[in-house]
Protein backbone atom coordinates (compact mmCIF):
# COMPACT_ATOMS: atom_id res chain seq x y z
CA UNK A 1 0.00 0.00 0.00
CA UNK A 2 1.24 3.26 -0.57
CA UNK A 3 2.85 2.61 -3.59
CA UNK A 4 1.97 4.74 -7.16
CA UNK A 5 1.55 1.93 -8.65
CA UNK A 6 -0.89 0.57 -5.55
CA UNK A 7 -3.67 2.93 -6.74
CA UNK A 8 -3.67 1.94 -10.32
CA UNK A 9 -3.59 -2.20 -10.46
CA UNK A 10 -5.10 -3.89 -13.17
CA UNK A 11 -8.34 -5.78 -12.91
CA UNK A 12 -9.46 -9.04 -13.94
CA UNK A 13 -12.02 -11.82 -13.64
CA UNK A 14 -10.56 -14.98 -12.31
CA UNK A 15 -13.33 -17.39 -11.39
CA UNK A 16 -17.23 -17.68 -12.86
CA UNK A 17 -19.47 -19.98 -11.86
CA UNK A 18 -23.64 -19.97 -12.16
CA UNK A 19 -26.41 -22.51 -11.37
CA UNK A 20 -28.94 -23.35 -14.49
CA UNK A 21 -31.85 -20.71 -15.00
CA UNK A 22 -35.55 -21.33 -15.44
CA UNK A 23 -37.34 -23.44 -13.18
CA UNK A 24 -36.00 -23.61 -9.48
CA UNK A 25 -39.49 -24.27 -6.98
CA UNK A 26 -39.59 -22.72 -4.32
CA UNK A 27 -35.91 -22.80 -3.62
CA UNK A 28 -34.76 -19.22 -2.45
CA UNK A 29 -32.39 -16.75 -4.06
CA UNK A 30 -29.59 -17.10 -1.46
CA UNK A 31 -29.53 -20.26 -1.63
CA UNK A 32 -29.12 -20.85 -5.37
CA UNK A 33 -26.60 -17.55 -4.74
CA UNK A 34 -24.27 -19.81 -2.21
CA UNK A 35 -24.64 -22.57 -4.82
CA UNK A 36 -22.78 -19.88 -7.68
CA UNK A 37 -20.63 -18.92 -5.53
CA UNK A 38 -19.08 -22.20 -4.53
CA UNK A 39 -18.63 -23.02 -8.64
CA UNK A 40 -16.90 -19.22 -8.73
CA UNK A 41 -14.47 -20.17 -6.06
CA UNK A 42 -13.95 -23.42 -7.31
CA UNK A 43 -13.78 -22.71 -10.96
CA UNK A 44 -11.01 -19.84 -9.75
CA UNK A 45 -9.04 -22.54 -7.69
CA UNK A 46 -9.12 -20.42 -4.57
CA UNK A 47 -9.00 -22.78 -1.56
CA UNK A 48 -9.44 -20.70 1.14
CA UNK A 49 -12.46 -18.55 1.45
CA UNK A 50 -11.43 -15.72 3.89
CA UNK A 51 -9.31 -14.33 0.81
CA UNK A 52 -12.26 -13.10 -0.19
CA UNK A 53 -12.13 -9.26 1.15
CA UNK A 54 -15.05 -7.59 -0.57
CA UNK A 55 -18.61 -9.18 -1.30
CA UNK A 56 -21.08 -6.76 -3.30
CA UNK A 57 -24.92 -8.21 -3.65
CA UNK A 58 -27.62 -6.62 -5.74
CA UNK A 59 -31.42 -5.98 -5.44
CA UNK A 60 -34.69 -5.56 -7.12
CA UNK A 61 -36.58 -2.69 -6.83
CA UNK A 62 -39.10 -4.92 -5.07
CA UNK A 63 -36.40 -5.73 -2.42
CA UNK A 64 -35.72 -8.94 -3.95
CA UNK A 65 -32.17 -10.42 -4.14
CA UNK A 66 -29.06 -10.68 -2.54
CA UNK A 67 -28.02 -8.75 0.79
CA UNK A 68 -24.35 -8.48 1.06
CA UNK A 69 -24.22 -8.80 5.00
CA UNK A 70 -26.55 -11.56 5.13
CA UNK A 71 -24.56 -13.60 2.42
CA UNK A 72 -21.57 -13.46 3.81
CA UNK A 73 -22.42 -14.65 7.13
CA UNK A 74 -24.42 -17.81 5.02
CA UNK A 75 -21.21 -18.11 3.46
CA UNK A 76 -18.94 -18.05 6.90
CA UNK A 77 -16.72 -15.26 5.36
CA UNK A 78 -15.99 -11.51 6.56
CA UNK A 79 -14.94 -9.52 3.76
CA UNK A 80 -14.08 -6.07 5.18
CA UNK A 81 -15.75 -4.56 2.28
CA UNK A 82 -19.35 -5.24 1.63
CA UNK A 83 -21.78 -3.15 -0.65
CA UNK A 84 -24.93 -3.15 -3.03
CA UNK A 85 -25.55 -0.48 -5.11
CA UNK A 86 -29.15 1.52 -5.42
CA UNK A 87 -29.33 0.07 -9.14
CA UNK A 88 -26.95 -2.80 -8.94
CA UNK A 89 -26.95 -4.20 -12.78
CA UNK A 90 -23.42 -6.04 -14.00
CA UNK A 91 -22.19 -3.03 -15.11
CA UNK A 92 -22.60 -1.29 -12.84
CA UNK A 93 -21.55 -3.21 -9.50
CA UNK A 94 -18.67 -4.44 -11.41
CA UNK A 95 -17.18 -0.87 -12.48
CA UNK A 96 -17.47 -0.61 -8.61
CA UNK A 97 -16.23 -3.46 -7.82
CA UNK A 98 -12.94 -3.50 -10.53
CA UNK A 99 -12.28 0.69 -8.73
CA UNK A 100 -12.20 -1.09 -5.03
CA UNK A 101 -9.92 -3.37 -6.11
CA UNK A 102 -7.88 -0.89 -9.05
CA UNK A 103 -7.70 1.26 -5.89
CA UNK A 104 -6.40 -1.17 -3.41
CA UNK A 105 -9.40 -1.21 -1.04
CA UNK A 106 -9.50 -5.03 -1.86
CA UNK A 107 -7.75 -7.62 -3.49
CA UNK A 108 -9.90 -10.12 -4.17
CA UNK A 109 -14.02 -9.40 -4.49
CA UNK A 110 -17.57 -11.47 -5.35
CA UNK A 111 -20.51 -9.96 -7.06
CA UNK A 112 -23.10 -12.32 -6.35
CA UNK A 113 -26.52 -12.71 -7.28
CA UNK A 114 -29.20 -14.74 -6.82
CA UNK A 115 -33.50 -14.59 -7.45
CA UNK A 116 -36.33 -17.08 -7.94
CA UNK A 117 -39.60 -14.46 -8.17
CA UNK A 118 -43.15 -15.28 -8.06
CA UNK A 119 -44.05 -15.95 -11.55
CA UNK A 120 -40.76 -17.24 -12.65
CA UNK A 121 -41.06 -18.14 -16.17
CA UNK A 122 -44.52 -17.09 -17.07
CA UNK A 123 -44.62 -13.06 -16.27
CA UNK A 124 -42.55 -10.61 -17.90
CA UNK A 125 -39.94 -8.93 -16.31
CA UNK A 126 -39.70 -5.55 -15.73
CA UNK A 127 -42.93 -4.81 -14.28
CA UNK A 128 -41.87 -2.47 -11.86
CA UNK A 129 -43.93 0.89 -11.40
CA UNK A 130 -42.17 3.26 -14.32
CA UNK A 131 -45.09 5.95 -14.54
CA UNK A 132 -48.36 3.89 -13.34
CA UNK A 133 -50.16 7.06 -13.76
CA UNK A 134 -49.78 6.81 -17.14
CA UNK A 135 -49.84 2.89 -17.42
CA UNK A 136 -46.46 2.81 -17.96
CA UNK A 137 -46.65 -0.82 -16.37
CA UNK A 138 -43.47 -2.53 -17.30
CA UNK A 139 -39.59 -0.89 -18.60
CA UNK A 140 -40.81 -2.36 -22.14
CA UNK A 141 -42.92 0.29 -22.59
CA UNK A 142 -40.21 2.82 -22.69
CA UNK A 143 -38.19 0.42 -25.39
CA UNK A 144 -41.30 0.37 -27.28
CA UNK A 145 -41.47 4.10 -27.19
CA UNK A 146 -37.79 4.11 -28.34
CA UNK A 147 -38.74 1.71 -31.21
CA UNK A 148 -41.50 3.40 -32.33
CA UNK A 149 -39.08 6.27 -32.84
CA UNK A 150 -36.40 4.96 -34.66
CA UNK A 151 -39.36 3.19 -37.00
CA UNK A 152 -40.19 7.12 -38.02
CA UNK A 153 -36.82 7.88 -38.12
CA UNK A 154 -35.09 5.21 -40.29
CA UNK A 155 -38.19 3.32 -41.94
CA UNK A 156 -37.33 0.09 -39.77
CA UNK A 157 -39.15 -2.66 -38.99
CA UNK A 158 -40.00 -5.19 -36.29
CA UNK A 159 -38.28 -7.93 -38.27
CA UNK A 160 -35.24 -6.91 -37.12
CA UNK A 161 -36.29 -7.18 -33.46
CA UNK A 162 -37.72 -10.51 -34.61
CA UNK A 163 -34.03 -11.87 -35.64
CA UNK A 164 -32.79 -10.57 -32.64
CA UNK A 165 -35.46 -12.88 -30.53
CA UNK A 166 -35.14 -16.41 -32.89
CA UNK A 167 -31.19 -16.25 -33.17
CA UNK A 168 -30.95 -15.97 -29.14
CA UNK A 169 -33.32 -19.00 -29.22
CA UNK A 170 -31.03 -20.55 -31.57
CA UNK A 171 -28.25 -19.94 -28.98
CA UNK A 172 -29.92 -21.36 -25.88
CA UNK A 173 -30.74 -24.13 -27.62
CA UNK A 174 -26.72 -25.03 -27.35
CA UNK A 175 -26.77 -23.82 -23.62
CA UNK A 176 -27.93 -26.31 -21.02
CA UNK A 177 -27.94 -23.73 -18.29
CA UNK A 178 -30.70 -21.54 -20.69
CA UNK A 179 -34.33 -20.67 -19.20
CA UNK A 180 -35.86 -21.12 -22.63
CA UNK A 181 -34.41 -23.63 -25.02
CA UNK A 182 -37.67 -24.88 -27.04
CA UNK A 183 -36.65 -23.99 -31.04
CA UNK A 184 -38.53 -20.70 -32.38
CA UNK A 185 -39.00 -19.36 -36.20
CA UNK A 186 -39.83 -16.13 -37.19
CA UNK A 187 -43.56 -17.28 -37.71
CA UNK A 188 -43.38 -17.94 -34.07
CA UNK A 189 -41.89 -14.86 -33.39
CA UNK A 190 -44.92 -12.76 -36.28
CA UNK A 191 -47.60 -14.86 -34.65
CA UNK A 192 -46.49 -14.10 -30.84
CA UNK A 193 -49.10 -11.67 -29.11
CA UNK A 194 -48.49 -8.13 -29.37
CA UNK A 195 -47.76 -7.08 -25.63
CA UNK A 196 -46.65 -3.61 -26.30
CA UNK A 197 -46.95 -2.11 -29.46
CA UNK A 198 -44.72 -2.37 -31.30
CA UNK A 199 -42.81 -5.17 -29.22
CA UNK A 200 -44.35 -8.85 -28.94
CA UNK A 201 -44.11 -11.48 -26.37
CA UNK A 202 -40.93 -12.54 -27.78
CA UNK A 203 -39.49 -9.08 -27.76
CA UNK A 204 -39.51 -8.75 -23.81
CA UNK A 205 -37.86 -11.47 -21.29
CA UNK A 206 -39.53 -12.92 -18.56
CA UNK A 207 -38.57 -13.51 -15.33
CA UNK A 208 -36.84 -16.48 -14.07
CA UNK A 209 -35.15 -17.98 -11.55
CA UNK A 210 -30.98 -18.94 -10.86
CA UNK A 211 -27.70 -17.33 -9.50
CA UNK A 212 -24.33 -16.27 -10.94
CA UNK A 213 -21.05 -15.16 -8.77
CA UNK A 214 -18.10 -13.51 -10.53
CA UNK A 215 -14.80 -13.34 -8.68
CA UNK A 216 -12.39 -10.44 -9.25
CA UNK A 217 -8.96 -9.96 -8.43
CA UNK A 218 -5.95 -7.76 -9.19
CA UNK A 219 -4.16 -8.69 -11.94
CA UNK A 220 -1.26 -9.92 -9.75
CA UNK A 221 -3.48 -11.66 -7.10
CA UNK A 222 -5.04 -13.75 -11.02
CA UNK A 223 -1.77 -14.83 -11.40
CA UNK A 224 -2.18 -17.30 -8.31
CA UNK A 225 -6.01 -18.60 -9.88
CA UNK A 226 -6.82 -21.92 -11.55
CA UNK A 227 -7.92 -20.44 -15.08
CA UNK A 228 -7.09 -18.01 -17.96
CA UNK A 229 -7.31 -14.21 -15.74
CA UNK A 230 -9.79 -12.08 -18.52
CA UNK A 231 -8.92 -8.48 -17.98
CA UNK A 232 -10.81 -4.97 -17.64
CA UNK A 233 -9.38 -3.41 -20.65
CA UNK A 234 -12.16 -0.34 -20.25
CA UNK A 235 -15.22 1.24 -19.28
CA UNK A 236 -17.88 3.64 -20.94
CA UNK A 237 -20.59 5.42 -19.17
CA UNK A 238 -22.80 8.25 -19.97
CA UNK A 239 -26.45 8.95 -18.26
CA UNK A 240 -29.54 11.53 -19.10
CA UNK A 241 -31.39 12.98 -16.25
CA UNK A 242 -34.52 13.63 -18.29
CA UNK A 243 -36.54 12.05 -21.18
CA UNK A 244 -38.50 15.10 -20.60
CA UNK A 245 -35.64 17.49 -21.42
CA UNK A 246 -33.58 14.93 -23.15
CA UNK A 247 -33.05 12.85 -26.52
CA UNK A 248 -34.00 9.59 -26.83
CA UNK A 249 -34.36 6.97 -24.21
CA UNK A 250 -32.37 3.88 -25.71
CA UNK A 251 -30.52 4.97 -28.35
CA UNK A 252 -27.47 7.29 -27.61
CA UNK A 253 -26.95 10.31 -30.61
CA UNK A 254 -23.76 11.27 -28.84
CA UNK A 255 -22.57 7.68 -28.15
CA UNK A 256 -19.87 9.06 -25.32
CA UNK A 257 -19.89 5.71 -23.64
CA UNK A 258 -18.12 4.49 -26.86
CA UNK A 259 -16.02 6.85 -27.30
CA UNK A 260 -14.71 6.15 -23.98
CA UNK A 261 -14.58 2.82 -23.93
CA UNK A 262 -12.86 2.40 -27.09
CA UNK A 263 -10.48 5.46 -26.81
CA UNK A 264 -9.27 3.84 -23.11
CA UNK A 265 -8.81 0.83 -24.69
CA UNK A 266 -6.72 1.96 -28.09
CA UNK A 267 -9.34 -0.64 -30.04
CA UNK A 268 -12.44 0.13 -32.04
CA UNK A 269 -15.68 -2.09 -32.74
CA UNK A 270 -13.13 -4.19 -35.37
CA UNK A 271 -11.66 -5.41 -32.68
CA UNK A 272 -14.88 -6.38 -30.79
CA UNK A 273 -14.86 -11.02 -31.11
CA UNK A 274 -18.02 -11.28 -28.89
CA UNK A 275 -20.51 -9.11 -28.34
CA UNK A 276 -22.80 -9.16 -24.74
CA UNK A 277 -25.51 -6.37 -24.72
CA UNK A 278 -27.97 -6.72 -21.84
CA UNK A 279 -31.46 -6.62 -23.32
CA UNK A 280 -34.47 -6.75 -21.37
CA UNK A 281 -35.80 -6.60 -24.68
CA UNK A 282 -35.00 -6.88 -28.16
CA UNK A 283 -34.14 -3.20 -28.61
CA UNK A 284 -32.08 -2.81 -26.08
CA UNK A 285 -29.89 -5.82 -28.42
CA UNK A 286 -29.97 -3.43 -31.70
CA UNK A 287 -29.66 -0.31 -29.76
CA UNK A 288 -26.27 -1.46 -28.98
CA UNK A 289 -24.83 -2.06 -32.51
CA UNK A 290 -25.47 1.73 -33.01
CA UNK A 291 -24.20 3.13 -29.85
CA UNK A 292 -21.36 1.10 -29.66
CA UNK A 293 -20.05 1.76 -33.74
CA UNK A 294 -20.85 -2.02 -35.02
CA UNK A 295 -22.95 0.16 -37.28
CA UNK A 296 -24.61 3.60 -38.45
CA UNK A 297 -27.49 5.34 -36.47
CA UNK A 298 -30.36 3.40 -38.57
CA UNK A 299 -28.52 0.57 -39.75
CA UNK A 300 -29.32 -2.45 -37.57
CA UNK A 301 -31.82 -3.27 -39.58
CA UNK A 302 -29.26 -4.07 -42.30
CA UNK A 303 -26.80 -5.08 -40.64
CA UNK A 304 -28.50 -7.88 -38.52
CA UNK A 305 -29.74 -9.36 -42.02
CA UNK A 306 -30.94 -12.63 -41.55
CA UNK A 307 -29.31 -13.26 -38.30
CA UNK A 308 -26.62 -15.51 -39.35
CA UNK A 309 -24.13 -12.35 -38.74
CA UNK A 310 -24.55 -11.98 -34.97
CA UNK A 311 -24.58 -16.17 -35.05
CA UNK A 312 -21.68 -17.86 -33.11
CA UNK A 313 -19.96 -18.01 -36.51
CA UNK A 314 -21.01 -14.64 -38.13
CA UNK A 315 -18.88 -11.36 -38.08
CA UNK A 316 -20.32 -10.41 -34.50
CA UNK A 317 -21.53 -13.04 -32.69
CA UNK A 318 -23.72 -11.73 -29.99
CA UNK A 319 -25.39 -13.20 -26.67
CA UNK A 320 -24.39 -16.76 -27.61
CA UNK A 321 -25.80 -18.21 -23.92
CA UNK A 322 -29.24 -16.85 -25.14
CA UNK A 323 -29.27 -13.69 -22.91
CA UNK A 324 -31.69 -12.44 -21.22
CA UNK A 325 -34.72 -13.18 -23.69
CA UNK A 326 -33.52 -17.09 -24.06
CA UNK A 327 -30.96 -17.35 -21.21
CA UNK A 328 -32.95 -16.28 -18.37
CA UNK A 329 -33.16 -12.65 -16.62
CA UNK A 330 -30.48 -12.30 -13.98
CA UNK A 331 -29.49 -8.40 -14.40
CA UNK A 332 -26.76 -9.20 -17.09
CA UNK A 333 -24.73 -11.59 -14.67
CA UNK A 334 -24.93 -14.72 -17.53
CA UNK A 335 -23.64 -12.30 -20.05
CA UNK A 336 -20.22 -11.89 -17.95
CA UNK A 337 -20.61 -15.17 -17.24
CA UNK A 338 -20.73 -16.87 -20.65
CA UNK A 339 -18.24 -13.81 -21.97
CA UNK A 340 -15.37 -15.05 -19.71
CA UNK A 341 -16.20 -18.77 -20.83
CA UNK A 342 -15.93 -17.32 -24.26
CA UNK A 343 -12.45 -15.69 -23.83
CA UNK A 344 -11.19 -18.90 -22.54
CA UNK A 345 -12.70 -20.87 -24.60
CA UNK A 346 -14.79 -23.16 -22.59
CA UNK A 347 -18.16 -23.42 -24.65
CA UNK A 348 -18.27 -26.21 -26.76
CA UNK A 349 -20.58 -26.09 -29.40
CA UNK A 350 -21.31 -22.25 -28.77
CA UNK A 351 -17.45 -21.45 -29.07
CA UNK A 352 -17.00 -18.62 -30.78
CA UNK A 353 -13.00 -19.56 -32.55
CA UNK A 354 -10.40 -17.73 -30.95
CA UNK A 355 -12.16 -15.20 -29.05
CA UNK A 356 -10.13 -12.73 -27.31
CA UNK A 357 -12.24 -9.59 -26.63
CA UNK A 358 -15.71 -9.12 -25.68
CA UNK A 359 -17.72 -6.12 -25.13
CA UNK A 360 -20.81 -6.31 -22.66
CA UNK A 361 -23.21 -2.97 -23.31
CA UNK A 362 -26.16 -2.35 -21.40
CA UNK A 363 -28.34 0.81 -21.63
CA UNK A 364 -31.77 1.47 -19.97
CA UNK A 365 -32.90 2.93 -17.23
CA UNK A 366 -35.60 4.27 -15.06
CA UNK A 367 -37.57 7.32 -15.03
CA UNK A 368 -35.27 9.24 -12.92
CA UNK A 369 -32.14 8.25 -15.44
CA UNK A 370 -31.40 6.43 -19.19
CA UNK A 371 -28.09 5.42 -18.83
CA UNK A 372 -25.35 3.58 -21.08
CA UNK A 373 -22.86 1.45 -19.41
CA UNK A 374 -20.34 -0.89 -21.10
CA UNK A 375 -17.26 -2.65 -20.41
CA UNK A 376 -14.10 -3.77 -22.72
CA UNK A 377 -12.58 -7.29 -21.53
CA UNK A 378 -9.60 -9.10 -23.04
CA UNK A 379 -7.97 -12.19 -22.40
CA UNK A 380 -3.89 -11.29 -21.62
CA UNK A 381 -2.67 -12.69 -25.11
CA UNK A 382 -5.24 -10.28 -27.21
CA UNK A 383 -2.66 -8.27 -28.56
CA UNK A 384 0.13 -10.45 -28.98
CA UNK B 1 -60.69 -1.53 -34.08
CA UNK B 2 -60.16 -0.45 -30.46
CA UNK B 3 -59.70 2.68 -29.66
CA UNK B 4 -57.24 3.91 -27.17
CA UNK B 5 -58.77 4.36 -24.02
CA UNK B 6 -58.16 6.71 -20.58
CA UNK B 7 -56.46 4.13 -17.83
CA UNK B 8 -59.50 3.73 -15.48
CA UNK B 9 -59.47 7.13 -13.20
CA UNK B 10 -60.74 5.19 -9.78
CA UNK B 11 -57.08 3.07 -10.47
CA UNK B 12 -54.78 6.35 -10.60
CA UNK B 13 -53.49 7.69 -7.23
CA UNK B 14 -51.24 10.90 -7.27
CA UNK B 15 -48.55 11.54 -4.50
CA UNK B 16 -48.22 15.26 -4.68
CA UNK B 17 -45.90 17.52 -2.65
CA UNK B 18 -44.98 21.42 -2.25
CA UNK B 19 -43.53 21.37 -5.45
CA UNK B 20 -46.14 19.74 -7.78
CA UNK B 21 -49.34 21.14 -6.02
CA UNK B 22 -49.78 23.35 -8.24
CA UNK B 23 -49.89 21.90 -11.46
CA UNK B 24 -52.30 19.33 -10.04
CA UNK B 25 -54.62 22.03 -8.80
CA UNK B 26 -54.40 23.96 -12.17
CA UNK B 27 -55.56 20.44 -13.82
CA UNK B 28 -58.17 19.68 -11.55
CA UNK B 29 -59.73 23.39 -12.72
CA UNK B 30 -58.98 21.97 -16.36
CA UNK B 31 -55.68 24.22 -16.55
CA UNK B 32 -52.20 23.21 -18.39
CA UNK B 33 -49.19 24.87 -16.80
CA UNK B 34 -45.67 24.16 -16.52
CA UNK B 35 -42.88 25.20 -13.89
CA UNK B 36 -40.71 27.86 -15.78
CA UNK B 37 -38.02 29.36 -13.80
CA UNK B 38 -38.75 32.59 -12.46
CA UNK B 39 -34.54 33.82 -12.51
CA UNK B 40 -33.55 32.46 -15.84
CA UNK B 41 -36.86 31.28 -17.76
CA UNK B 42 -35.63 27.72 -18.24
CA UNK B 43 -38.77 25.81 -18.58
CA UNK B 44 -38.66 22.06 -16.35
CA UNK B 45 -40.77 18.81 -16.48
CA UNK B 46 -41.50 17.16 -14.12
CA UNK B 47 -42.16 20.01 -11.77
CA UNK B 48 -39.24 19.70 -9.11
CA UNK B 49 -37.67 21.60 -6.60
CA UNK B 50 -34.64 23.19 -8.68
CA UNK B 51 -34.20 24.67 -11.49
CA UNK B 52 -31.55 22.61 -13.57
CA UNK B 53 -29.88 25.19 -15.14
CA UNK B 54 -29.22 28.18 -12.45
CA UNK B 55 -30.75 26.25 -9.30
CA UNK B 56 -33.15 28.52 -8.24
CA UNK B 57 -36.12 27.65 -6.82
CA UNK B 58 -38.53 30.87 -8.07
CA UNK B 59 -41.18 29.06 -10.32
CA UNK B 60 -43.50 31.32 -12.37
CA UNK B 61 -46.65 28.91 -13.50
CA UNK B 62 -46.47 29.42 -16.45
CA UNK B 63 -50.43 28.99 -18.56
CA UNK B 64 -50.15 26.55 -21.55
CA UNK B 65 -52.18 26.79 -24.92
CA UNK B 66 -52.14 22.89 -24.10
CA UNK B 67 -51.41 21.90 -27.59
CA UNK B 68 -48.61 19.35 -28.30
CA UNK B 69 -46.90 17.75 -30.68
CA UNK B 70 -46.47 13.78 -30.43
CA UNK B 71 -42.81 13.02 -29.74
CA UNK B 72 -43.29 9.03 -29.44
CA UNK B 73 -45.55 6.27 -28.09
CA UNK B 74 -46.60 2.85 -27.84
CA UNK B 75 -49.90 0.63 -27.70
CA UNK B 76 -49.96 -1.30 -24.87
CA UNK B 77 -52.73 -4.11 -24.51
CA UNK B 78 -52.70 -5.62 -20.90
CA UNK B 79 -54.25 -3.98 -18.21
CA UNK B 80 -51.88 -2.13 -15.98
CA UNK B 81 -54.00 -3.68 -12.92
CA UNK B 82 -53.79 -7.15 -13.45
CA UNK B 83 -56.84 -8.94 -11.69
CA UNK B 84 -58.68 -5.82 -11.05
CA UNK B 85 -59.29 -4.56 -14.73
CA UNK B 86 -59.92 -6.57 -17.55
CA UNK B 87 -57.41 -6.00 -20.13
CA UNK B 88 -58.11 -2.66 -22.73
CA UNK B 89 -55.86 -0.82 -24.86
CA UNK B 90 -54.02 2.73 -23.74
CA UNK B 91 -51.12 4.65 -25.34
CA UNK B 92 -48.50 5.95 -23.32
CA UNK B 93 -47.11 8.44 -24.93
CA UNK B 94 -43.96 11.43 -24.44
CA UNK B 95 -45.57 14.92 -26.05
CA UNK B 96 -43.53 17.98 -26.75
CA UNK B 97 -45.32 21.22 -25.71
CA UNK B 98 -44.07 23.91 -27.74
CA UNK B 99 -44.93 26.67 -25.70
CA UNK B 100 -43.06 25.19 -22.56
CA UNK B 101 -39.37 25.27 -24.69
CA UNK B 102 -40.43 22.08 -25.99
CA UNK B 103 -40.10 19.93 -22.23
CA UNK B 104 -41.91 17.01 -22.88
CA UNK B 105 -44.72 15.63 -20.86
CA UNK B 106 -45.10 11.71 -19.88
CA UNK B 107 -48.92 11.20 -20.96
CA UNK B 108 -51.71 9.09 -22.35
CA UNK B 109 -53.13 9.26 -26.13
CA UNK B 110 -57.10 8.68 -26.04
CA UNK B 111 -59.77 9.15 -28.55
CA UNK B 112 -57.96 7.47 -31.11
CA UNK B 113 -57.25 4.55 -33.30
CA UNK B 114 -54.04 3.46 -32.64
CA UNK B 115 -53.44 2.41 -35.78
CA UNK B 116 -53.90 6.27 -36.96
CA UNK B 117 -51.59 7.56 -34.33
CA UNK B 118 -48.09 9.48 -36.58
CA UNK B 119 -44.96 10.53 -34.42
CA UNK B 120 -45.35 14.42 -34.88
CA UNK B 121 -49.29 14.68 -34.76
CA UNK B 122 -50.89 17.64 -33.33
CA UNK B 123 -52.40 17.19 -30.21
CA UNK B 124 -54.48 18.86 -27.73
CA UNK B 125 -55.10 18.71 -23.68
CA UNK B 126 -57.70 16.87 -22.18
CA UNK B 127 -58.65 16.79 -18.52
CA UNK B 128 -59.69 13.22 -17.55
CA UNK B 129 -61.31 12.46 -13.60
CA UNK B 130 -58.88 10.33 -11.35
CA UNK B 131 -59.41 8.72 -7.63
CA UNK B 132 -59.87 11.84 -5.30
CA UNK B 133 -61.44 13.90 -7.20
CA UNK B 134 -58.29 15.08 -9.00
CA UNK B 135 -57.61 15.20 -12.94
CA UNK B 136 -54.51 14.11 -14.98
CA UNK B 137 -53.85 15.96 -18.42
CA UNK B 138 -54.48 13.64 -21.80
CA UNK B 139 -53.57 13.83 -25.03
CA UNK B 140 -55.93 13.58 -28.30
CA UNK B 141 -55.30 14.54 -31.98
CA UNK B 142 -56.02 17.95 -32.81
CA UNK B 143 -59.66 18.06 -34.08
CA UNK B 144 -59.25 19.09 -38.45
CA UNK B 145 -55.85 18.28 -38.25
ZN1 LIG C 1 -33.08 28.96 -13.79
Amino acid sequence: MGTKQALSRRVSIVGVGMTRQGAHGDADGQALALQAFRSAMEDAGIRDKHRIDGLLGAKQFDGSGIDPVLFSRAAGITPSITGALDYATAAFTLHYGAALIASGACDMLAFVYGRNPPGSMVELSGAQEYDLVHGFFNAAAVHGLSWVEHMHKYGTTTDVLGRIAVQSRRHAELNPDAAFREPMTMDDYRNSRSMIWPLREYDVCRMSGGAAAIIMASSEVARDCAKLPIDFLSIGREATHALERGVQMSFSPERRAARQLYEAAGIGPQDVDVLFPYEATTVAAVAALENYGFCEPGGCEAFVGDGSRIGINGDLPMNTHGGHLSGGYLIGLTHHVELVRQLRGECGPRQVPDAKVGLYASGGGIRAQFYHAATLFARGDWNA
Amino acid sequence: MTRAQAIPGEHVRIAMDAWTEPYWLAAKAGRLVAPRCAICGTFRMPPGPFCPECQSQQIDWAELSGEGVLFSFAVCHRSPFPGKVADFTYVPAVVSLPDAGGVRLVSNLIDVEPESIRIDMPLQVVFSEIAGGWKVPLFRPTRGS
